[in-house]
């Protein structure tokens, strides 16, 4: 007997040790500090070895940083007053480390703050001390994206526009934040597309026929829902509209270029921006349980449904699969097909819940209808994913010098899903 | 010796003299006057000679002379003779030793004299004549040999002369060792045995010391020694073995000393040598040699294997014979290795199993390197091939060993094994050895465990419970007794499991672990075995390397991280092997072998935590659950070991407190819980958490809401398994006691009180008469509302936030006051909400038919509705929600759900007071229609008794206790009709009308109406209760 359906996938792991809803989490890469003295000498020819700690935040602002191994919390820090929106690591691209910001990580409050924390040194000596603190504008719930030393947010005064900043200073050994650059202020992506006339944007018409005012009152793309670098010189943004715009920055001239703007989900928000490298797509979802995949090569744009799903709320990748969390309470496990217009479905999982609740906003309720009281719903919901990707530690000298159990966390991908009931569940073996 | 002396000793040479010239007719050899003069001379011979003083020769022949008078006197007594041999001793020790103080032509004359006095004539096989004579006059004689022996050999150091060179003098020789011999083998005391020998020592060692000549006599003395040595059941003194195996040693190497007959292998040169001998190396030695005339290839060929017949007799010696007589073996052996390995190499196996045998012994403290080293590495190979050839037969006939009945047999094989493996290891034949155990025990196993079901009393879950109560004085002493009962005794397990330890530690266990753990095993009984033999290898490989890595962990840093990575990677095999089998052990029904693979499956846990220490902390994310797990386990066996090892786990880590260790980890025990639950159905992972709960406390409890998720899921989907209902609930009774102790710990019952008295339906507050006046007084009416009960701080402040609602002014987008209410319970709203959730699970499994489930809810309820009542305003909803189902469970059939139910209901109506008026009232309606409320009153009405069997009776009371407490709480919110209706009930078995509060006036009357005024005011005699319970009416 099982609670779980045949083709479940089992987490391996739960970190409990959040008190609220999970809001954002990132694996934070380490350098490991091998235990024999011979090896700490050979290191010095090679590539670092990292090892990954998950940085998780919640509802409430606070941070845990994990230590995969023991499973542990490692830190535990209120970084921000209310919800974190977005936790990233500095000073590390596909493996390959930038020393001058390695170390540091970046949490995006909606207490309108960016926070640079140090968390480590160079040996990967666990600190946690706070760096530098700037002021954002998080009165949408936008991510803040980061790439080498440009960080791209919401522009502070109006929403519907973002900024980019160029945060090298931070790689100084005195912070001088009178070395804050921003190189671009207040981009308006949907006033240069009318502009240069990209675009006739007809579903904006199309709505005034025939749907509600209610429904979506504006007529432009509204604020920004997500930020995404590909490169320092391509971003997607997704807009309240439901539109993904891909546009290319010129640093020198501050001047930028539409490459492609898409439309599939409107008129509902754009939740989530996720760049799938082995197929060179992005992924974009929105409150539907529909997966829009942008191909950066032939820039245009496919919409896939997703049947009995329920609505998507984030989207991971690793490896060639997607990993796809929904409100109702799955997480589910797609490939893309070969023709990368479709998705095939693997397994999943759902967090089980009982049917019945304590409820105390009943008070006062004394009829004797037992079905009326204590009903609830039954999902807990997943509300962040974050994946790693195992790296194969290859030199055997190295090797002897990790703890296996340290060994293991590095070379082991892993999917790690926050939810609603602050849990953190973690998939090994993608 | 002075003049004086020898004036002192001549008188009684002259008495004795006088006595012995006397002619044959008169003298007689057994009167007493003759032996008074022997007794005379010997005791004043012996008192005046100081011990190493010499007499002159002169004086000797004075006391010689009445001596040889007598000898020729033909019928001297024993004790005569005694004396005589004795003075005659005195005489060859003090005189005849020196050098040429002896003439050729006496020793001649006085060797076969004295042989024939002390044992009578020789060549004869009667032995009558030998067994007629005195101990006493034995020993004596022995004694005065040995002195003339040493004589001898005094003559023959000197080049006086050489006694025995003389070939007339061989047949008294040979006549000589018969009878010490004999003596040696017969003797009445130990004394003349020892003697025996020690004169045999002196004869072939002081004066003969010829190899040659004792190869004559060799085999007489090798067959009587023998008899001596090996004699069954510990018959010979230890002190006489231990001289006859040193005398048998010393003349085996006299007489085949390697130095001496120079022998040598001649090594097999073709196939058809091999086939022709029996033996594959044949010795031959050098005949041409003076010394060599009898000792040829022929005799070698003949008495060597004559000894080695006579040394496997040694077999017979037990393991139980003195520590001394095994410390001379030892000797014996280590001699012959040393002297005889050529010219007895057919008997060296013997010597090497004998050796290996005497290894068993922790005292002698046999360390095989060093035992059997030789100075020659030539000789050295030819011995560590002899052992190599042993190891292999031992090895081999360990197959039929192994099965044997004979315990000691199996045992002095494995110390053979163990013996030779620690002289030269060899991984082929330890290979074998695991092979051989492997399959054997497995098949042996297989043959003797039945197939049936381990028997567990109760269900998994109730079991871990009541190790959850004793889990801080979990008993430390668990020492593990035998595992393999069935098919070892506990003697052969440890000597067998000491053998693997041996092997562990003189090589690199993992190889071999490597082998035994893989998985392609048929049977469970098979990866019992190899994990066992694992764990043993591991023990023995740590064991030996322990004491430096600890040493290094104070001493250097370095050090120590080198050590660390010497951390054999076989360690971690074994673990994830246990881990692998502990998995797939099914919760219930436990079969022999499946109890078997568990327990030594969590050994192995205990085994490397014990050795692995601090590393260990890492390893207990995976391995601390099934080790806890285990201790549910409905096998007594398992739980055992499980305990066992918690125990090591704890005092390696925790300094042994199993208590730390859970609270601790609890994270990791939820974790593996909550996994473990959303893949299977278990009631033991449920036992698990309430015993996390119960160390850890409430602070765990918050980390797992999402565990109880999916517990509630669980019983959404399988309430039709009481069992597992049951273990949750058992699980939420924890809960909420573990809610109590940190939340209302401090808090005063009498709160409780207040909110109860706080009911807006309560009579105003009136307590007393006076207060009624003030009431009618309008003047004091105000006052009175003031004078509400005490309030606490919190009260207060409440009364300050709290927004009036009457008040007029009110804004109107202010929030209803309902929704504004301060929570004012001590509990946080979060574990009241999960306490509210349990009561509506509960709710719906109190339609489920199972006793023992309504049980368990009711005493889930129990303790939860108390900590409800915190929140006056939050429990009426749930009451009103449980109310039907829980008079249902008043109104049951079964006793045993009425008196929990009943108890539930009281905490009900007493937290809930007036609001439940309606429904009480309603409720009684029914309830006085109940079979267990009627045939009571039956029972009243005719025989003014309660006479209910069994568990009714207790039942009833608690129906009564509740109608009282309802009564007490609802006051005049119950029709006076309905009070008396009840009080009518209850009145019979409530002795104090007292009881009965505000109601006890209508109480004393319907008393005094029923049973008489007088009755009614007088105090009832204590309720009787028997066994068919009667309640006596006052």
């Amino acid at each position: 007997m099982s609670l779980l359906a045949q083709d479940s996938k089992f987490p391996v792991h739960t970190l409990r040790g959040h008190t609220s809803s999970i809001t954002a989490s990132e694996f934070v890469r380490v350098p490991i500090s091998t235990r024999a003295k011979t090896i700490t000498l050979k290191e010095q020819h090679n590539k670092t070895t990292l090892k990954p700690f998950l940085l998780s935040a919640d509802d409430s602002g606070k941070l845990i940083l994990w230590d995969l191994t023991i499973l542990r919390p490692l830190k535990t820090v209120q970084g921000h007053n209310t919800q974190v929106l977005t936790i990233r690591q500095l000073g590390i691209k596909d493996n390959e480390i930038d020393s001058r910001y390695f170390g540091l990580v970046l949490t995006h409050g909606r207490d309108h703050t960016i926070k640079f924390w140090k968390i480590f040194d160079e040996s990967g000596v666990i600190s946690f001390d706070l760096v530098y603190e700037l002021p954002v504008n998080a009165l949408n719930f936008s991510n803040v994206d980061i790439i080498d030393d440009i960080i791209v947010t919401p522009n502070t005064q109006n929403s519907n526009t973002f900024d980019i900043y160029d945060i090298s200073f931070l790689s100084h050994e005195k912070v001088d934040d009178s070395r804050l650059k921003r190189l671009f202020e207040a981009v308006d992506v949907y006033k240069t597309a009318v502009e240069r006339d990209y675009s006739k944007f007809e579903e904006f018409n199309i709505k005034r026929d025939e749907m509600d005012d209610d429904v979506n009152r504006t007529d432009k793309f509204g604020i920004i829902m997500k930020l995404l670098f590909i490169t320092k010189e391509l971003l997607f943004i997704g807009y309240e509209s439901g539109h993904v715009a891909q546009i290319r920055l010129n640093r020198d001239s501050k001047t930028f270029e539409i490459i492609n703007i898409e439309h599939q989900h409107y008129p509902n928000p754009v939740l989530s921006l996720t760049f799938d490298k082995i197929h060179n797509v992005v992924l974009s979802t929105s409150i539907g349980s529909n997966i829009v995949i942008h191909s950066l090569e032939k820039k245009d744009a496919v919409d896939v449904k997703l049947s009995k799903f329920g609505k998507i709320s984030g989207v991971a990748v690793v490896h060639d699969k997607y990993i796809i969390s929904s409100w109702n309470g799955y997480i589910r496990f797609y490939k893309l097909g070969s023709d990368h217009t479709s998705l095939e479905y693997l397994a999943n999982f759902k967090k089980p819940k009982g049917l019945l609740a304590g409820d105390l906003n009943i008070i006062g309720n004394i009829n004797n209808d037992a079905e009326a009281i204590g009903e609830k719903s039954t999902t807990i919901k997943p509300t962040s994913l974050e994946v790693y990707q195992e790296v194969e530690v290859v030199d055997p000298l190295i090797k002897k010098g990790i703890h296996r159990r340290d060994l293991k966390v590095i070379e082991t991908s892993c999917l790690a899903v926050g939810y609603g009931d602050g849990t953190i569940t973690l998939y090994n073996d993608l | 010796m002075t003049i004086e002396e020898d004036k002192r000793i001549r008188p009684y040479c002259v008495a004795l003299s006088q006595i012995a010239l006397a002619p044959d007719g008169i003298f007689d050899g057994n009167s007493s006057r003759t032996t008074q003069a022997l007794k005379d001379l010997y005791t004043h011979f012996d008192h005046v000679i100081r011990p190493d003083s010499q007499i002159s020769a002169n004086l000797a022949d004075y006391v010689f002379v009445p001596l040889s008078y007598l000898l020729k006197q033909p019928k001297l007594g024993d004790v005569q003779l005694e004396l005589l041999l004795k003075i005659l001793s005195l005489l060859i020790k003090h005189c005849w030793t020196t050098p040429k103080s002896i003439p050729y032509v006496l020793a001649k004359q006085l060797f076969p004299l004295i042989t024939f006095l002390t044992g009578g004539s020789p060549n004869t096989e009667d032995k009558t004549e030998i067994k007629s004579k005195s101990s006493e006059l034995k020993l004596a004689g022995s004694i005065a040999l040995e002195y003339f022996f040493h004589s001898l050999s005094k003559q023959k150091d000197a080049k006086v002369f050489d006694f025995f060179s003389n070939v007339e003098n061989l047949p008294a020789l040979g006549h000589a060792v018969t009878v010490l011999l004999y003596f040696a083998e017969h003797g009445q005391s130990v004394e003349l045995q020892l003697q025996a020998i020690k004169t045999l020592d002196t004869l072939f060692f002081k004066l003969i010391k010829d190899g040659e000549i004792l190869s004559y006599i060799l085999p007489g003395n090798v067959s009587t020694l023998t008899k001596i040595i090996a004699v069954p059941a510990l018959k010979t003194h230890y002190t006489v073995m231990i001289d006859a195996i040193t005398l048998l040693g010393d003349l085996l190497i006299m007489v085949y000393k390697d130095e001496e007959l120079k022998p040598k292998i001649n090594e097999l040169e073709s196939i058809e040598d091999a086939l022709e001998g029996t033996e594959l190396d044949v010795i031959t030695i050098e005949e041409a040699d003076l010394k060599k005339v009898h000792r040829t290839n022929a005799w070698l060929k003949a008495t060597s294997s004559q000894v080695k017949i006579a040394l496997q007799s040694f077999k017979k010696i037990g393991f139980n014979v003195r520590v001394e007589v095994k410390k001379t073996l030892l000797t014996f052996s280590q001699s012959l290795l040393k002297h005889c390995l050529f010219s007895l190499k057919s008997s060296i196996p013997i010597v090497v199993s004998m050796i290996s045998f005497l290894s068993n012994d922790p005292r002698l403290k046999i360390e095989p390197n060093k035992t059997l080293s030789l100075s020659d590495t030539k000789n050295q190979q030819i011995l560590n091939k002899i052992i190599s050839s042993e190891l292999d037969s031992s090895v081999n006939s360990f197959i039929s060993v192994i099965q044997s009945p004979n315990e000691e047999r199996i045992i002095n094989t494995l110390g053979a094994i163990e013996f030779s493996l620690r002289h030269s290891y060899d991984q082929l034949l330890v290979k074998k050895l695991i092979e051989t155990t492997r399959i054997e025990m497995a098949d042996m196993l297989r043959k003797t465990c039945s197939k049936s079901k381990v028997q567990s009393i109760s269900n998994g879950a109730i079991d871990l419970m009541v190790i959850s109560k004793e889990v801080s004085e979990f008993p430390s002493d668990t020492k593990l007794s035998s595992i393999f009962g069935k098919i070892f005794s506990e003697k052969v397990e440890n000597k067998l499991s000491h053998l693997y330890n041996i092997i562990g530690s003189l090589s690199d266990p993992s190889e071999n672990i490597e082998e035994l753990l893989v998985d392609d095993y048929g049977t469970n009984y098979e990866k019992a075995i190899a994990l066992w033999i694992s764990n043993n290898l591991l023990n023995g490989h740590f064991e030996k390397s322990r004491p430096e890595r600890i040493a290094d962990e104070f001493l250097d840093f370095e050090e120590e991280e080198m050590a660390l990575q010497e951390t054999p990677e076989s360690a971690y095999l074994v673990l994830d092997y246990s881990k692998r089998i502990l998995e797939n052990i099914p919760e219930f029904e436990l079969s022999q072998e499946l109890e078997l693979v568990s327990s030594i499956a969590v050994d192995s846990v205990g085994i490397a935590a014990y050795h692995l220490r601090e590393e260990f902390r890492f390893e207990l994310v995976d391995y601390l659950y099934p080790v806890i797990d285990s201790l549910a386990s409905p096998s007594e066996t398992v739980r055992k070991h499980a305990s066992n090892t918690s125990m090591i786990i704890a005092d390696t880590l925790y300094r042994g407190s199993l208590y730390e260790l859970i609270l601790v980890n609890a994270d990791y025990l939820v974790d593996a819980v909550s996994i473990r639950l959303s893949n299977a159905m278990t009631t033991r992972a449920t036992a698990i958490l309430a015993v996390c709960v119960k160390i850890a406390g409430y602070k765990i409890i918050e980390t797992f809401k999402d565990v109880l998720e999916i517990i509630f899921s669980l019983l959404d989907y399988y309430h039709g398994y009481d069992d597992l209902c049951i273990g949750f609930f058992m699980l939420f009774e924890i809960v909420a006691d573990e809610i109590n102790k940190k939340y209302l710990h401090d808090y005063d019952t009498q709160k409780l009180e207040y909110f109860e008295s706080s009911s807006t339906y309560s009579p105003w507050g009136l307590k007393n008469l006076n207060q009624l006046k003030n009431l009618l007084d309008k003047s004091q009416r105000e006052v009175i509302i003031e004078e509400k009960p005490q309030e606490t701080e919190d009260d207060v402040e409440d009364e300050i936030n709290a927004q009036d609602s009457d008040d007029e002014d009110l804004p109107e987008d202010v929030i209803p006051k309902v929704e504004e209410k301060k929570w004012i319970s001590p509990i946080p709203e979060d574990a009241y909400k999960l306490l509210q959730q349990v009561v509506y699970y509960g709710e719906r499994l109190l339609t489920h038919n199972s006793v023992k489930l309504h049980i368990q809810i009711l005493r889930t309820y129990e303790k939860i509705v108390p900590i409800l009542a915190t929140a006056p305003d939050n429990l009426h909803p749930i009451t009103a929600s449980i109310w039907p189902v829980m008079c249902q469970q008043v109104n049951n059939s079964d006793p045993k759900i009425i008196i929990p139910g009943s108890k539930v209901l009281s905490q009900l109506l007493k937290y809930n007071k007036g609001f439940l008026s309606t429904r009480f009232t309603e409720f009684w309606s029914i309830l006085k229609n109940n079979n267990l409320l009627r045939s009571a009153n039956k029972s009243i009405s005719e025989t003014q008794k309660v006479v209910l069997p069994g568990l009714n009776s207790k039942a009833y009371e608690s129906i009564v206790n509740m109608l009282i407490a309802g009564l007490d709480s609802m006051g005049r919110y119950i029709p006076d009709s309905i009070t008396e209706e009840i009080i009518k009930t209850c009145v019979g078995v409530v002795p104090d009308i007292e009881r009965f509060g505000m109601s006890s006036d209508i109480a004393w009357s319907i008393k005094d109406e029923l049973y008489g005024s007088l009755k009614a005011d007088q105090k009832p005699s204590n309720v009787e209760a028997s066994s068919g319970t009667t309640y006596a009416f006052v």
